[in-house]
């Protein structure tokens, strides 16, 4: 009797499992380092740099927790808007292993130039993906993103919204003045690292037309300068993001061979926002930077993004 | 006769590395005629380039000749108190101490809220290094052998350079500028940085003069000093004051480069022998020639990329301590 009183239930069961079976779509890729499986579309997602919350933010994903070096203000603000809040997992160069686990996550984002020694701790968690962000170009962000939407069941939407980006930086293109020489870098208090054509920054300047100088052949993506060489550079157009105030930048605009530059001379000296030009790459930071830069050609004068 | 040889045998090389260091290994083509209308005009006549050597290039060859000289006055007056060859600041933890307390300042941890705050912050770290070193390594008992001395330096600056790492860490956010500074680079040095080092150069470099007689008489062995009228506790302590505001200074003004106060003094030892009052004044000079050529090297090694000059000392001055341990442990 008590046998067949708990058929239903168990039947209930079975329904229930199959019906789960049914639903999920496996997803199987692989990011240049490892194969991973996901048995479903992950639903709880750790990202440990801030171009993988970008794409994440291009699929309207929020994720369960996020390397953010405890500073979320570093996030691009129209990430931000568009996911929301997550949980903080410490530092991009130093995230916490027990915070992560904590989260119980069903897929880890991990950047291949900084977390590769950390990546059997990660997977023993859940599936990870190392995938490159730091020292990444344009081109190269946007393949992360495919991947990425393809690891969250949302190739489709991602493709369409790399097509959108395409056309909008093909649209500021379109608008700016062609060929102008522009270099971009970062001051801290006693240095200064210009982004050439191979960052970031500078493959977004020059995906929209725009020439960046670089400090030799075969330079790193960003190299320090000094003001010696920055007066060779002598670049149309300096956009600065300055990290710290006073800045480098501060101390060598009050001595007078800062005149000799022809970006000085001409007015074309700007600042941007050091966090949204240097820390964050991704769809929507390729928009945000085409946009500040054609803002400021056009204008003349330093857009501050917020 | 030797002395005076060796003498002007290392103010020629230093004149001809400071002229060099006018003009060579720049993103512009730099002629020794820029070069001369730069030092001697102040770039006021010449145009541009002249312009650029009076206003980058001066003062960089006189930073690297001042920091030189600083650490080489330093290595002389702590090998001379100790009576240990391998005295000098990295090697006995004062260079990483430093390095530690101005990392602490410009990170902002801990920042003593007035003006002078990051030499006063590089000294008070080398002091704090300095101090443990001579109490762990027992520098003044007769009996220790050398090496413990160095062993505790060692441990001492590794114990520094791993804290100065925790503070990178922790404050992320200045991680890149304090990683460059500790690299020790000349590369950004201007007016500021030489004012700041004239001043501690020149007291320094006076009270290391002022100690070289009884230096010598230490020399002897401190019984035969003290007989002799020499007050060690007090002769310590000032070698101890000034051999901090040599390196500190240097240290604030360009970060630590390694290996020069243990080079030179080592080095004028072959030629002079002993004597304090040549063996100071003349490290002070290798010292400064040290410096200019090894920021000579790291402009022309990645040229027109500059890679730090401390790289530079370490990498000659790495081998260098080896050989010399060898011989003196």
């Amino acid at each position: 009797m008590r046998m067949l009183r708990s058929i239903p239930t168990l039947a209930a069961c079975v329904l229930a499992f199959s019906s789960s079976l049914l639903s999920a779509a496996p997803i199987d890729l692989n990011d240049g380092q490892h194969a991973v499986h996901l048995p479903d579309a992950p639903k709880r997602v750790v990202v440990l740099e801030f171009s993988f919350l970008d794409s994440l933010a291009a699929v309207d994903v929020t994720p369960v927790g996020a390397a953010d070096d405890g500073d979320a203000n570093r996030v691009l603000p129209r990430v931000r808007q568009a996911i929301g809040q997550w949980q903080s997992v410490g530092l991009r160069s130093q995230p916490s292993i027990e915070e992560i686990a904590r989260l119980k996550p069903d897929l880890i984002v991990a950047d291949l130039n900084r977390h590769q020694a950390l990546y059997s701790d990660l997977a023993s968690i859940a599936p990870t993906l190392l995938l490159p962000s730091r020292g990444e170009d344009y081109q190269g962000s946007l393949k992360s993103a495919e991947l990425i939407g393809k690891a969250l069941g949302k190739s489709a939407q991602m493709e369409a919204r790399i097509q959108k980006n395409r056309e909008n930086l093909k649209a500021i293109a379109q608008q700016i003045p062609a060929g102008a020489s522009v270099l971009f870098g970062v001051a801290r208090e006693d240095s200064f690292s210009v982004h050439g054509p191979d960052s970031y920054a500078g493959s977004v300047l020059e995906a929209i037309g725009l020439k960046v100088p670089s400090v030799r052949a075969n330079a790193a993506p960003t190299e320090f300068v000094s003001l010696e060489q920055l007066l060779a550079l002598d670049p149309g157009w300096l956009l600065v993001g300055h990290y710290r105030r006073p800045s480098i930048v501060d101390s060598w605009s009050k001595q007078p061979l800062w005149q000799v530059l022809g970006a000085v001379r001409n007015k074309h000296v700007a600042e941007v926002d050091g966090d949204s030009w240097a820390r964050n790459r991704g769809v929507l930071a390729s928009e945000q930077i085409a946009e500040d830069a054609l803002a400021i050609l056009k204008g003349g004068k330093a857009v501050l993004s917020q | 006769m030797q002395r005076s040889f060796a003498a002007v045998g290392i103010l020629l090389s230093g004149a001809g590395l400071f002229w060099l260091s006018l003009y060579s290994w720049s993103p512009f083509t730099l002629t020794a005629t820029d070069a001369w209308n730069g030092l001697v005009h102040q770039g006021r006549v010449g145009g541009n380039m002249a312009y650029i050597v009076a206003q980058l290039r001066v003062p960089r060859a006189v930073c690297a000749a001042l920091v030189g000289a600083c650490l080489g006055l330093a290595g002389a007056l702590m090998q001379g108190i100790t009576r240990n060859r391998l005295a000098s600041p990295s090697l006995f933890g004062v260079t990483a101490g430093a390095a530690l307390g101005l990392a602490l300042f410009s990170t902002g941890l801990v920042a003593p809220p007035f003006a002078g705050g990051a030499l006063l912050m590089t000294c008070l770290g080398g002091a704090l290094a300095w101090f443990t070193v001579f109490s762990l390594g027992g520098a003044w008992s007769p009996t220790t052998a050398q090496g413990r001395l160095v062993l505790a330096g060692v441990a001492v600056a590794a114990l520094c350079a791993a804290l100065t790492r925790l503070t990178v860490i922790l404050v992320e956010a200045q991680a890149q500028s304090v990683l460059n500074w500790l690299a020790g680079s000349l590369a950004n040095v201007g007016a500021a940085q030489v004012q700041l080092l004239w001043p501690c150069t020149l007291i320094g470099g006076l009270w290391a003069l002022w100690c070289a007689p009884r230096l010598n008489l230490i020399n002897l062995g401190e019984d035969a000093a003290r007989s002799l009228g020499v007050g060690i506790a007090s002769l310590r302590l000032q070698v101890f004051v000034a051999s901090l505001l040599l390196v500190g200074a240097s240290v604030c003004a360009v970060g630590p480069i390694g290996f020069v106060g243990l080079i030179a003094p080592n080095i004028l030892r072959q030629f002079l022998g002993n004597d304090y009052r040549w063996l100071i004044p003349l490290s002070a000079t290798l010292g400064a020639v040290i410096v200019l050529g090894a920021d000579l090297l790291s402009r022309a090694v990645a040229f027109p990329v500059e890679t730090p000059a401390g790289v530079v000392t370490a990498l000659i001055g790495a081998p260098f301590f080896l050989f010399l341990a060898r011989r003196a442990l």
